[in-house]
């Protein structure tokens, strides 16, 4: 290789003094260690470059550019093959937060019962939504709302005849310790500020928050002092992790985690009732294994696992 | 908990550098040779992705590469490609996000090359292509070496343009920062989102040590042609013009 031949070359200082390797052998002779670190890591800039002054390699910006190339188009196209293999029947499902940690535990059985892998995608359905309005190739979309599912359905993103109301849910108040509020009057209060919320602009569970803390009329009061989380779950953990005394999430979720208590349950009468809504995404790529996805999830087989999970299952 | 967020995020940030080495190599030499009406506003526009807040540059990236976009929508009905919420998406963002600090750090190397070695080529006949591929690049090679690392490095810390273009996709497009992000955001998830911080440090590091040894080399190459310069050794310079 020529590499060897540059270090040759190097070697002979007598007739090329001007290499920059020289001196720094030179200065390392006594350390042997040292001067081998330094071969090494020559031995691999080489690869790419020659010493500026050592005329024995030169550097060749495009070769060297075009092996960087198709060493990254090779590394890219082996994990391009690792898709593909799991790809046969990969669905990939775009749900709400709250959804997750429950479609993650089925997602085992759907493989075993159906053979679809399902590929979550959790965020807030606002962020979903979005998402999905700018192109993103899910199959099956899980709201919180039905106003970001209608959102889609208006821009004819969503299969109409798949779409359907599968779960309902609850609003609590959670706390970290046994002294919380009694009631939502009491949260207007500055011990409890701020306070943990979905933000309403996007995240449904904010806007449902929002909702009743409008009709209790505080929300007015709490709007500047409400901690606005990217989705549900951040609500929670803003709790959990102690940044807000109080937060409003859903009941599914406060069940999930120790260290949060719930200190009542906002009146169902007070907010839009809180239904999870699903549909096939429209000129989704694997539509009919999404349809039949969505049919195992409304279907008995599933439904012990959403109400063990605390959801009620709406018929 | 996830060792994919590592993978997809090296991968991207690879990605990124590679995509980006061409035309930062072009604008570099540019601004660094050539003197032109407007050169200012080409210097800004450069440097706009890395000062703008990256939502901005994320914003901007989904109405061009979305479904409906102008670069989105032609790709997608010709090749089916997708860059929006793909990884590809993350590494177009990650590559505009990354230009300016490879185009900064060679731009600065392009300039510290001594011009009479390459008018010294140029007189004996090489195009200025071949000037620049054989003189100007090689000279400039550490600048462009740890340009590139730095590019990397900022690619590999990408977030906000990200997670606006590519989503927050677990095992597709959810990159290392991403994942500390939705770890922080999920209950029980604190020692992952420690861990992944860890990561995420240490590769950091490594990028800036191998970033600061190439231009502490960049530097010695430069002083020790300065030497030679001095002490007259003109004659050094003979076999940089032909092969």
């Amino acid at each position: 290789m020529s590499s060897a031949r540059c270090f040759a070359d190097a070697g002979c200082p007598a007739q090329r003094t001007t290499n920059d390797l020289t001196p720094i052998i030179k200065s390392a002779s006594g350390r042997k260690s040292k001067k081998n670190f330094i071969f090494i890591i020559d031995c691999l800039t080489l690869i790419y470059a020659p010493r500026t002054s050592c005329q024995c390699v030169r550097f060749r910006p495009v070769r060297a550019f075009a092996l960087l190339a198709a060493v990254t188009v090779v590394a890219l196209s082996g994990c391009g093959d690792e898709q593909t293999h799991e790809a046969p029947m990969a669905v990939r499902v775009d749900a709400a937060t709250s959804l997750c940690s429950v479609l993650q535990q089925l997602a085992p059985a759907a493989e075993r019962e159906l053979g679809i892998t399902v590929q979550l995608n959790c965020a807030s359905s606002g962020t979903l939504a979005q998402q999905i309005l700018h192109g993103s190739d899910a199959e099956v979309f899980i709201s919180a709302s039905a106003i970001w599912m209608d959102h889609l359905e208006k821009k004819g993103l969503i299969v109409s005849a798949t779409r359907r109301n599968l779960w309902a849910n609850q609003l609590v108040v959670v706390t970290q310790g046994d002294d919380g509020p009694g009631s939502l009057d009491d949260l207007a209060d500055a011990r409890w500020q701020p306070m943990a919320m979905g933000d309403p602009d996007y995240v449904p569970s904010g806007q449902y928050a929002r909702q009743a803390l409008r009709r209790t009329g505080v929300w007015d009061r709490l709007a500047a002092h409400a901690a606005r989380a990217p989705d549900a779950t951040a609500a929670l953990m803003h709790v959990a992790s102690g940044q807000c005394p109080v937060g409003i999430v859903y009941a599914t979720d406060a069940r999930r985690i120790s260290g949060v208590t719930v200190a009542f349950t906002i009146d169902a009468d007070r907010h839009d009732p809180i239904r999870y809504v699903a549909a096939v995404v429209n000129g989704a790529t694997r539509a009919s294994a999404g349809a039949r996805l969505l049919d195992w999830l409304a279907s008995a087989t599933t439904a012990h696992a959403f109400a063990g999970a605390g959801f009620t299952v709406v018929d | 908990m996830d060792p994919t967020a590592v993978a997809i995020s090296l991968l991207c940030a690879t990605s990124a550098v590679v995509i980006s080495l061409p035309p930062g190599v072009v604008i570099a030499w540019v601004l660094a040779r050539r003197r032109f009406r407007g050169k200012v506003i080409v210097e800004l526009l450069v440097m706009l992705p890395m000062v703008v807040p990256p939502v901005v540059t994320g914003y901007l990236l989904l109405i061009l590469f979305s479904r409906h976009g102008w670069i989105g929508r032609p790709l997608f009905e010709w090749l089916h490609v997708r860059v929006a919420f793909t990884w590809l998406g993350a590494t177009v963002a990650q590559a505009l996000i990354a230009l300016p600090l490879l185009v900064l750090t060679l731009r600065v190397a392009i300039e510290s090359v001594d011009r009479e070695l390459e008018q010294a080529a140029t007189t004996m006949g090489a195009s200025s292509l071949r000037v620049f591929l054989r003189v100007t690049l090689p000279l400039s090679w550490h600048g462009l070496a740890a340009g590139c690392v730095l590019a990397f490095a900022r690619a590999l810390g990408e977030f906000g343009a990200t997670i606006i273009i590519a989503g927050n996709i677990a095992g597709r497009t959810r990159t290392l920062p991403l994942a500390i992000f939705s770890a922080y955001n999920q209950p029980g998830n604190e020692a992952t989102a420690t861990g992944l911080v860890l990561i995420a440090i240490a590769l950091a590091c490594a990028a800036l040590i191998v970033a600061r040894w190439l231009s502490a080399r960049a530097i010695r190459a430069v002083t020790l042609r300065l030497r030679q310069n001095n002490s007259g050794g003109a004659s050094k310079s003979r076999g940089s013009g032909h092969e």
